[in-house]
């Protein structure tokens, strides 16, 4: 009995067709063939295996991942990442081993001190979805274990595009707003007629790509000319100053 | 002595094998759902439904309900029991809940507080 007892206390399994939508946590090995939607705190060792699945943090002693993970995982003793193990989160433990094969996004931190400190995990569930954001580009691209310092230049990468979109409007409407509105269209058909003229003839093949530029001022600025022509003008003296900081703040205290 | 003779009617059926264990000292904080067999020795505070068998030793405990094609109870369940085939409530059970299932067995010693629907 007693041999019977310490082997069941030793030895948990979810079974490959188990799902489990909550937390686990205890003491024990821990042996994940299943699903699990929710956080994994276990003192002993955690071994997810291929079909395993994981959509939460994992902390245990030691855990090994041939399946998936999306968390952030914290072992005191190490992690190990078979061939065939996915992780979408943060690593922290002492040693970290990652097969070849193995596909990990997030960040990486090794070493005793650096893993002791366990506040940074609880922070990271934060930064995982950005590195998620990040990881899908750079997983899209490269395909392959995405370190550490990979994914902070892609964080600001992402966060450029963000930043020229915005600057972008801002730029076009304060020069342009009180003139675009009846410039644009004109200059739409002056290019149109002043390429018509000499384009159209010599470049029919174009056409197609051109209209598409052309459109995209003639939509945008439709969207501008109703609540630019009555409003803006009045209040070009107090908008300027705003303008220029926050378009939709711009836009929002003319409606108000 | 009641443990060791439920433990071992436990471990002694096909049930041994479950696809799914808990350890006595795994906490799951949420439900869990199998098509397989479970033994859970530790605890649920949530519901367990398995499509095959159920075991429930005898240091378990399940705090929700409990749904199987064979459930056997050795530990405690704070919850509706119901199974399609039949459910045993072996000695050191305790059960708070109501039972439905075609076929149904209370050993001696288990402790039963509920209904019996039997009309599966």
């Amino acid at each position: 009995m007693m041999a019977n007892e310490t082997s069941v206390r030793m030895s948990s399994v979810l079974g490959p067709s188990a799902i489990v939508i909550g937390n686990v946590r205890g003491k024990g090995d821990l042996e994940i063939r299943g699903k699990v939607q929710g956080s994994i705190e276990v003192e002993g060792r955690v071994f997810v295996a291929e079909t395993g699945v994981v959509l939460g943090g994992l902390e245990a002693t030691h855990v090994v991942v041939a399946g998936e993970v999306k968390g952030n995982l914290v072992a005191e003793d190490g992690i190990t990442v078979a061939s065939s193990g996915r992780i979408e989160g943060d690593i922290f433990a002492p040693r970290v081993g990652i097969e070849a094969g193995a596909r990990v996004q997030g960040h990486l931190r090794t070493g005793g001190e650096l893993a002791a400190a366990s506040p940074p995990p609880r922070q990271k569930p934060a930064a995982t979805p950005q590195t998620d954001a990040v990881s899908v580009g750079a997983a899209s691209a490269a395909g392959a274990a995405v370190p550490v310092g990979a994914t902070v230049p892609p964080t600001s990468a992402v966060a450029q595009p963000l930043t020229h979109q915005k600057p972008a409007p801002l730029k076009s409407r304060p020069a342009a707003t009180p003139d675009e509105s009846p410039s644009q269209p004109p200059r739409a058909m002056t290019q149109e007629a002043s390429e018509t003229p000499r384009q159209k003839k010599r470049r029919r093949p174009r056409p197609p790509f051109r209209k598409e530029p052309v459109d995209a001022p003639q939509s945008a600025s439709p969207e501008q000319k109703p609540s630019q022509p009555d409003p803006k003008p009045a209040k070009r003296p107090q908008g300027p100053p705003k303008v220029p900081t926050f378009e939709k703040g711009a836009q929002g205290r003319p409606r108000s | 002595m009641d443990h060791a003779l439920a433990s071992y009617g436990l471990l002694k059926g096909p049930l041994i094998l479950a696809d799914t264990t808990i350890g006595p000292d795994l906490v799951i904080d949420g439900n869990l759902k199998s098509d397989e067999s479970v033994r859970i020795d530790g605890r649920v505070l949530g519901r367990v439904e398995s499509k095959d068998s159920v075991q429930l030793g005898p240091g378990s405990s399940v705090s929700s309900e409990v749904h199987g094609q064979r459930v056997v109870v050795s530990g405690s369940v704070a919850g509706n029991i119901e199974a399609k085939d039949r459910v045993d409530l072996m000695a050191g059970a305790k059960i708070t809940g109501d039972v439905r299932a075609p076929r149904l067995t209370i050993a001696d010693g288990a402790i039963f507080r509920g209904k019996v629907d039997m009309e599966v």
